[in-house]
């Protein structure tokens, strides 16, 4: 019969407590460091998705937290306009991460204060195989993510001024 | 053979969902590098204080802690490819685990390990990079390299206006790729296994 002495046991078990707590504690750090990078980074592509196809008309505004799991996938800022001046009243504007049958891809969504997704376009793609893409995904993927992100919306801090409570 | 056939597919499976673009493909052999020579350190650590249960759970939650890591590093240089990848940037931890539960590493030294995991990975992650390299090219027409936030294109032709071409770039396209891929291998390693037969190369 194998006998573990207790000391050894507790040894081995502490070392291994201490090893995940101090994973856990480097993984934390990182991901709160890199949280700022994730909203910055993601803000310019959004940014020059927006430039492309409404040239001077839009500009992106603060980040937006919204409670959804989908928040790893996806960013949400205001959407501000050019031409006003000021954040356009409970617009949005959200880069997704969606499957296509070209893999997964990063896609910008506006939502507009009457409620209406649109999408905009594909980022990290060139104009015609964005626009191949979106000929392809536009009545399934495309159109699944438009509904999806209203639900999500909906329920969120955007959802209550549009229910009124 | 099995076994050189069975790394390559694990290497080439954590391909197969991504995106057809060359910028991808580099970004997960680095991932798949540096996965495969931290596991080979750590099992070393890992084999000095831990018993033989313990060890396959630390190994599997050190694997995936290293690729949350590189994960949260990669978001200070492309947040938009990590946005994209999701959790396919964990996937060459899943290769990397596949490879190590095949090779039987118990008694070599941590140099011989090492030199055999950084040969082997290296081979991986050429024909990676090949395979990468033609879905870029049949697929978008072009070579995309991974820079900051966001990637750098440099485009021969539009495969956009040549359907047959789009095919490529989807993921049905990829896995008829993969597939030829998987049949060049298996003929390059007959090959080899045959001149070793004759005493033409030495594999000792």
């Amino acid at each position: 019969m194998i006998t573990i002495s207790k000391k050894k046991l507790f040894q081995d078990y502490g070392i291994f407590m201490i090893f995940l707590t101090g994973m856990f504690l480097a993984l934390l750090v990182i991901t709160l460091l890199s949280r700022k990078s994730w909203i910055e980074g993601l803000k310019k592509q959004v940014a020059t998705v927006l430039e492309e196809t409404y040239p001077g008309k839009y500009t992106v505004g603060d980040y937006v937290s919204f409670n959804s799991a989908l928040n790893v996938s996806a960013s949400c800022y205001h959407l501000n306009s050019s031409l006003t001046a000021g954040t356009l009243p409970e617009s949005y504007v959200l880069i997704i991460r969606i499957m296509t049958i070209y893999g997964p891809m990063p896609a910008v969504y506006i939502c507009n204060k009457n409620g209406s997704v649109d999408f905009i376009g594909f980022t990290c793609i060139s104009r015609d195989m964005s626009d191949q893409i979106k000929s392809v995904s536009m009545n399934s993927t495309i159109q699944y993510w438009k509904l999806r992100i209203r639900y999500m919306l909906l329920n969120s801090e955007f959802g209550k001024s549009q229910r009124g409570y | 053979m099995n076994k050189k056939l069975l790394a390559y597919i694990s290497t080439l499976t954590m391909l197969i969902p991504v995106p057809g673009r060359f910028a991808y493909g580099i970004l997960l052999v680095i991932v798949f590098n540096l996965v495969l020579i931290s596991e080979t350190l750590f099992l070393n650590v890992v084999k000095k204080f831990a018993n033989n249960n313990l060890q396959t759970v630390i190994m599997a939650a050190f694997l995936i802690s290293v690729s949350v890591f590189i994960r949260g590093i990669s978001i200070f240089l492309f947040p938009v490819i990590v946005l994209q990848l999701g959790v396919l940037l964990y996937f060459p931890a899943l290769s990397v685990f596949v490879i190590s539960v095949m090779h039987n590493r118990e008694e070599k030294s941590l140099k011989a390990n090492l030199m055999q995991n950084i040969a082997s990975g290296s081979l991986y992650s050429l024909l990676a990079l090949l395979f990468m390299f033609f879905r870029d090219i049949l697929g978008y027409g072009c070579i995309s390299i991974p820079v900051l936030n966001g990637i750098a294109e440099i485009r021969f032709f539009n495969t956009a206006k040549i359907p047959v071409m789009c095919f490529f770039a989807s993921l049905p396209g990829t896995i008829v790729l993969s597939t030829v891929a998987v049949v060049i291998f298996i003929h390059i390693l007959k090959k080899i296994e045959i001149m070793e037969h004759a005493g033409v190369i030495n594999d000792k």
